[in-house]
């Protein structure tokens, strides 16, 4: 059903956009290289497009999926534990200092883990509880989001693109990046997956998953590593993207409770069509104007999260 | 209930001490069990659950402590650990529970056949944070149990547990530990006396170890505990409890 939903809302990003709409016959015909130059050239942008939204969506809901688990705390998620917002401060600054891409790259990972690691430490001053984690991230969260637009309005030229960027967008994401956006997210989609037997063993705490043989220091470094390096790319791509890291797990934790192979799976579905969905909307809805995709993760996330937290009171609370 | 193979082992424990920032926990406890039920009992803060963690190799310690001929890390993949008390996510069903407890185990059973094994059925479904104190001691313990261990460490097993639950799992540990060691802290000396061995442990030290009839005497337990005790006989039972 999840599967089937994906495949017709991708479909759906072929067909839709700012220039003409296809239907899905069109859209095959074109593919099959018929058609005018400009449409062979519209749907593959939109192709290529639809790939990084959809791989941007699986990259940031396993992030969130990971971290939850790791903490042991459901309200964590990349975004708001600091990981996105540094990342993007760190991109910023590359742009200012005009490095070299592998060098931009590497000094965004090297932002996101350090604010992450930042709101850990933040955290764990007062007792590393889920509510200290939540304060700690939100603010520093809000502090790096300051500090990248102070820092933007010192670009120039780059200005309108990098605000464009700074809201979140996957529009200028063409074939090269967004093949090894592809690769990346699929590569530490495979090390999770690697990782699942601890993973799992983890739903019972830090000292029983000891007790399994679970070398839970080895497992933390590593996957705080690969959350890293993934959502700090994913944020060197498209923007700093809140919501989905935290919703599709919790959509997924609904749908099938909490072993980790199976929410592993399911929340690679659902943050897909959530990465999707949301740059599918902000392609319909704004009136021949695309939106800012954070808008449309917040407004579909929001209204979700609030919902789960109201039910998560019957289930014994978050 | 649940289909064991015999693997009961021995586990000795020589001059062990552990320190906890800074704090004595444990001072130079020493004993020897070769498979049965053993029970430690004594008051709040004096070491039992120190000690389960030990012999569970999550604990840094000074002394000797070899679990089945190994030391306690290598005999992780060989022991389960049932702690006093476990929260998981809101959203985790008891089959999950159940799942997480047979990581690392090869051809695990299915969490189906390990509920209806031990008489757990009608939990299948239910969240794990919904069910009552009692329920949650016996899916961990069926969780911990399907892992077919050579040795089971349970901390405080019979809290939260009503009389009908307190009676199946007193029932089920006596068969167990016919075929495996199983080494449980526990409060009431009632359920210290269905064990093979009783060791009573006061401010880190290990006062008293041996046979219930030779340990659980009422001079011992009042000078532990402070309090003033009364021997009531139940049927071929003695119960020790608080005097009022």
């Amino acid at each position: 059903m999840l599967t089937f939903s994906y495949i017709m809302l991708f479909t759906l990003s072929l067909s839709i956009g700012v220039y003409k709409f296809y239907t899905p016959l069109e859209i095959i015909a074109i593919l099959e290289g018929y058609g005018s130059p400009v449409d062979r050239a519209v749907v593959e942008l939109r192709l290529w497009r639809g790939i990084a939204a959809t791989t941007v969506g699986i990259g940031l809901a396993v992030s969130g999926l990971v971290i939850q688990r790791l903490l042991g705390n459901p309200l964590a998620d990349p975004y708001i534990l600091g990981v996105s917002p540094g990342a993007a401060l760190s991109y910023v600054i590359a742009l200012l200092l005009g490095l070299w891409g592998p060098l931009k790259l590497l000094l965004t990972f090297l932002g996101g883990l350090l604010a992450y690691s930042i709101v850990v430490l933040v955290a764990s001053m007062v007792g590393l509880t889920s509510l200290a984690l939540i304060i700690a991230g939100v603010a520093l969260s809000y502090v790096f989001s300051s500090l990248s637009i102070i820092a933007i309005t010192m670009l120039g030229p780059e200005l309108g693109l990098a605000l464009s960027w700074l809201f979140g967008t996957v529009a200028y994401t063409y074939k090269d990046t967004s093949l090894t956006l592809t690769i990346v997210v699929l590569a530490s989609l495979a090390f999770i997956a690697f990782n699942r037997g601890a993973l799992t063993a983890l739903l019972l705490g830090e000292e029983v998953s000891r007790a399994l043989g679970v070398n839970v220091r080895v497992l933390r470094l590593s996957m705080t590593a690969t959350v890293a390096l993934t959502v700090s790319l994913i944020t060197a791509v498209s923007g700093p993207i809140g919501f989905i890291g935290l919703t599709a797990p919790w959509i997924a934790r609904i749908l099938v409770g909490a072993d980790f192979t199976r929410l592993l799976l399911i929340t690679t579905i659902t943050g897909a069509m959530l990465g999707l969905g949301s740059d599918v909307i902000v392609r319909l809805v704004g009136g021949g104007r695309e939106l800012p995709l954070t808008a449309i993760t917040a407004l579909l996330g929001a209204p979700l999260l609030f919902y789960l937290a109201v039910r998560g009171r019957h289930v014994g609370g978050l | 209930m649940g289909g064991f193979e015999a693997k009961r082992c021995r586990v000795t424990v020589d001059s062990l001490t552990v320190e906890v920032e800074g704090v004595t926990v444990l001072r130079d406890v020493g004993f020897e069990v070769d498979g049965g039920l053993t029970a430690f009992i004594g008051p709040n803060g004096a070491g039992k659950t120190t000690l389960l963690r030990v012999l569970a190799g999550i604990l840094g310690h000074r002394g000797v402590v070899r679990v089945c001929g190994l030391d306690v890390r290598s005999a992780r993949r060989i022991s389960s650990y049932v702690p006093s008390f476990l929260q998981v996510d809101p959203y985790a069903r008891v089959e999950d529970v159940i799942v997480a407890y047979l990581q690392g185990v090869s051809n695990p059973r299915s969490p189906e056949d390990v509920l209806e094994s031990f008489g757990l059925a009608r939990l299948r479904g239910r969240r794990f944070n919904s069910l009552s104190g009692g329920e949650h001691k016996l899916v961990l313990i069926a969780g911990a149990l399907a892992r077919n261990p050579s040795i089971l460490l349970l901390d405080e097993p019979f809290s939260h547990l009503d009389l009908a639950n307190q009676a199946k799992l007193a029932r089920l540990l006596k068969a167990v530990s016919e075929n495996l060691t199983v080494i449980a802290a526990v409060h009431e000396p009632f359920f210290a006396s269905l064990a093979d061995r009783v060791g009573i442990l006061n401010s880190g030290r290990l006062i008293a170890f041996g046979s219930p009839g030779e340990v659980l005497r009422k001079n011992v337990l009042e000078e532990v505990y402070g309090v003033e005790l009364e021997e009531v006989s139940l049927g071929s039972k003695t119960l020790v409890l608080p005097s009022l």
